[in-house]
């Protein structure tokens, strides 16, 4: 079965996921993202090529950095009228939905937006895991798709943001014990973290939240679920704190965020068990008081400012290699 | 019209034939097998050299009807439907209700079965157990059962109240009617798309646990301990529900069961890249599971295979896969899963087809006596049986499939055994153009 985001040859068509994306290209990402870090990477050729938007109405952050980023790289942005409020309502970011969640979505389904494009790039934001995928199995052959987001399923740009900060502390992956804490049951970003890890050899990712929150299925995803929050920050070198949409869940999921933080919020105590230049890494906004307490909050502004910086040199980064492509 | 099949395979798994048989046939029936009886004179003698003479196919879950534009339009039987299951050599199927056409009145099932289009095979269909399969007020067996119904059944919507469950037995076993029950606990049913599991997880999809196929046997069986009542038990996908099957047979309970010919075949891993086609209810399962129900099903713990068709539009299927519609086309595939089936396994071939003829046949003869005689090929029986080359192989196309319905999981693939014509009480009723 041909990996839908590759070409017979292997090279990149799609961005939709890091599952299955082999390691060259997610190196040329990181590093295409650290030329534009620097200041050191050109425009793209077509200047007239247009990146369609396809993102929930309500997220006007993310419009705007596409928007951004199309400026910066010369594209043409177009912004469609996809996303309804009702999809709106499932997605955050850096966060998916699962699909019971999903009420009304578009008028359009992304594959029939997909379908009806001409060439260019296609950014897509949807409630529904395998909304991407569904979009470039439908798509003319030169439009190429970048997933932003697909429910519970994949965002790879956030989750290599996270990546790109790791090699930044530690340069050297290989010899890291990563911490994943919190809802990786729907987390879209988890999941493409883990996959990208896994591709660029991090040997030991662990997870620890309640047990409603951990997918039966993360041994086959290459992580070890830790009985208690102690185990999976012990010497931990880097600690993933996933946020946590406990107002979206059911009552049979966990029974309050309030317990939530009693058990698994992840205060300095806490984080002694973990190594002592550990790097803790929000995979989304988090609500001081529940996934981090305030003293811990208080010292990720810095970190997030960096990520979210990091973020963008990626949007910029997947663009200009899709429009390399594409043109 | 009297008809005499010459040279022809004979396969009819009832009578453990399997040979080199003509069959003669007079008034719609089987007038006789091998030897022409006294002074029978053929009006149309049909050499049947190079193919086998097999019984009409009877599957137990085929969805046929058409809902036309208008709220107010009543279902009717689909005439592709009913060709593509002459097509495939059914010539009987049960037809269960949904949530478009609960078949909760009983003048709307006279209706449906009064308009039957001519030439069709027999349609059986399965009432509604509750009012427009909501689940809460029992509807009118009796009335449904003389209008047509075989069994009554809550389409895909199952019971939520156990109280109405455990109401719709006792009135059920009362009346002498028996039910056709998809066991799946609701609650764990609600938002899941796929089997839960590894592949679950890794798609970032909702899974459907296998306990919820469990939990609703464990309250079906206690329900038929408490009722007497008779169940048929609709597309069971698990290891562990067949395991509860087992000691349920076991232990004397009036129970019979099918099994999906999707799940026979293809597991979750084959779902790939979120492809809907493979979006099925119940969902594909893991390879333990299919290997049970293989095994289930060779032995017999099974009765049938069915095909689980329905009718899917390409707008139904090109959304995101937790949004697509569930199920697939598949009674022109039927036959040759069937043989695929025995294939692989190196079964031998009656006992392979019996899964499709005589096992259905005898759970439909369980639930009514006038039923006796379908999917066999004995004297005096009704002449519905299928001409087959068993040699051929052919290419899933869904584009040539005569069902409107383009989307099965077996698109693109080799499948054994190809139906040549399809005979109906005796009567050519579909001949695959050549």
């Amino acid at each position: 079965m041909l990996n839908p985001q590759l070409d017979r040859r292997g090279e990149l068509l799609h961005l939709l996921t890091t599952e299955g994306l082999p390691r060259r290209h997610v190196e040329r990402l990181l590093d295409a993202a650290a030329a534009f870090a620097a200041d050191d990477a050109p425009a793209v050729a077509d200047a007239d090529l247009p990146l369609f938007l396809s993102l929930p109405a309500g997220d006007a952050g993310l419009r705007q950095d596409f928007e951004a980023a199309a400026v910066r790289l010369g594209l043409r942005s177009v912004a469609l009228e996809t996303n309804g409020p009702g999809a709106d309502a499932g997605v955050d970011r850096g966060h998916g939905v699962g699909a019971g969640d999903i009420c009304a979505a578009s008028a359009l389904s992304p594959a029939a937006v997909a379908a009806g494009l001409p060439a260019g790039i296609l950014a897509l934001r949807h409630p529904a895991s395998g909304a991407a995928v569904s979009a470039a199995a439908a798509c003319a052959p030169g439009l190429r798709i970048l997933n932003a987001g697909d429910g519970a399923h994949a965002d790879p740009l956030p989750a290599l943001a996270r990546v790109q900060a790791m090699l930044q502390a530690r340069q050297d992956l290989t010899n890291l014990a990563v911490a994943l804490v919190g809802d990786i049951r729907h987390s879209a970003v988890a999941r493409s973290l883990i996959h990208a890890m896994t591709t660029l050899g991090v040997p030991e990712v662990r997870a620890a939240a309640p047990r409603t929150l951990l997918p039966d299925g993360l041994p086959q995803l290459g992580v070890r679920a830790c009985a208690t929050l102690h185990e999976c920050l012990a010497e931990a070198d880097v600690v993933i704190a996933l946020p946590l949409r406990a107002e979206r869940m059911s009552g049979a999921l966990l029974p309050s965020a309030r317990e939530y933080a009693a058990a698994y919020g992840l205060t300095p105590a806490r984080l002694a068990a973990a190594r002592p230049d550990v790097l803790l890494l929000p995979a989304a906004a988090l609500t001081p008081g529940i996934e981090v307490d305030g003293d811990v909050a208080a010292g990720l502004g810095e970190i997030e400012a960096g990520l979210a910086r990091s973020e963008g040199h990626l949007r910029l980064a997947a663009l200009s290699v899709l429009a390399g492509v594409a043109a | 019209m009297r008809l005499h099949i010459a040279n022809g395979r004979l396969i009819d798994p009832a009578h453990d034939r399997d040979g080199l048989q003509d069959l003669f046939i007079a008034d719609g029936r089987v007038a006789a097998v091998g030897q022409a009886p006294d002074g029978f004179q053929a009006d149309r003698r049909i050499d049947a050299a190079g193919l086998a003479v097999l019984p009409g196919l009877v599957d137990l879950s085929a969805r046929v009807l058409r809902q036309d534009a208008g709220a107010a339009a009543e279902p009717r039987l689909s005439a592709a439907e009913l060709r593509a299951a002459l097509a495939g050599g059914v010539t009987t199927l049960t037809l269960p209700p949904d949530a478009d056409a609960p078949l909760d009145a009983p003048a709307q099932v006279e209706a449906l079965l009064r308009e039957a289009p001519p030439g069709h095979g027999r349609v059986l269909p399965l009432g509604a157990l509750t009012v427009a399969l909501r689940g809460e007020t029992l509807a009118e067996m009796g009335l449904l059962a003389q209008a047509g119904c075989l069994a009554f059944s809550q389409g895909e919507s199952g019971i939520v109240d156990t109280r109405v469950l455990w109401g719709a037995m006792r009135y059920a076993a009362g009346q002498g009617l028996a039910l056709w029950l998809r066991p799946q606990d609701p609650w764990l049913a609600q938002g899941a798309v796929v089997a839960a599991g590894a592949y679950a997880d890794r798609l970032g999809l909702e899974g459907l646990p296998p306990q919820a196929e469990a939990l609703a046997l464990q309250t079906i069986f206690e329900l038929q301990r408490a009722t007497g009542a008779r169940v048929h038990l609709s597309r069971l996908s698990t290891a562990r529900g067949l395991e509860l099957l087992r000691a349920a047979r076991r232990e004397g309970l009036p129970v019979s069961a099918d099994v999906s010919a999707n799940s026979l075949h293809l597991t979750d891993v084959d779902i790939g890249y979120f492809n809907t086609d493979f979006h099925l209810r119940p969902p594909l399962r893991g390879q333990r599971d299919r290997d049970a129900i293989q095994a289930a099903l060779r032995e017999g713990l099974v009765d049938a295979l069915c095909s689980d068709h329905a009718v899917v539009d390409d707008a139904g299927k090109s959304v995101p896969f937790p949004q697509s519609q569930p199920g697939a086309t598949g009674l022109e595939l039927l036959l040759s899963l069937a043989l695929k089936w025995a294939r692989d396994s190196r079964l031998p071939l009656p006992q392979a087809l019996a899964r499709v003829t005589s096992g259905p046949a005898a759970v439909l003869r369980g639930l009514s006596p006038a039923l006796a005689g379908l999917g066999q090929l004995g004297v005096g029986a009704p002449a519905d049986l299928c001409l087959v080359d068993l040699e051929a192989e052919w290419l899933v196309t869904p584009g040539a499939l005569q069902s409107h319905s383009r989307h099965t999981p077996f698109a693109g693939m080799m499948l054994p055994g190809r139906v040549r014509a399809t005979l109906v009480s005796g009567r050519p009723a579909w001949e695959t153009p050549v």
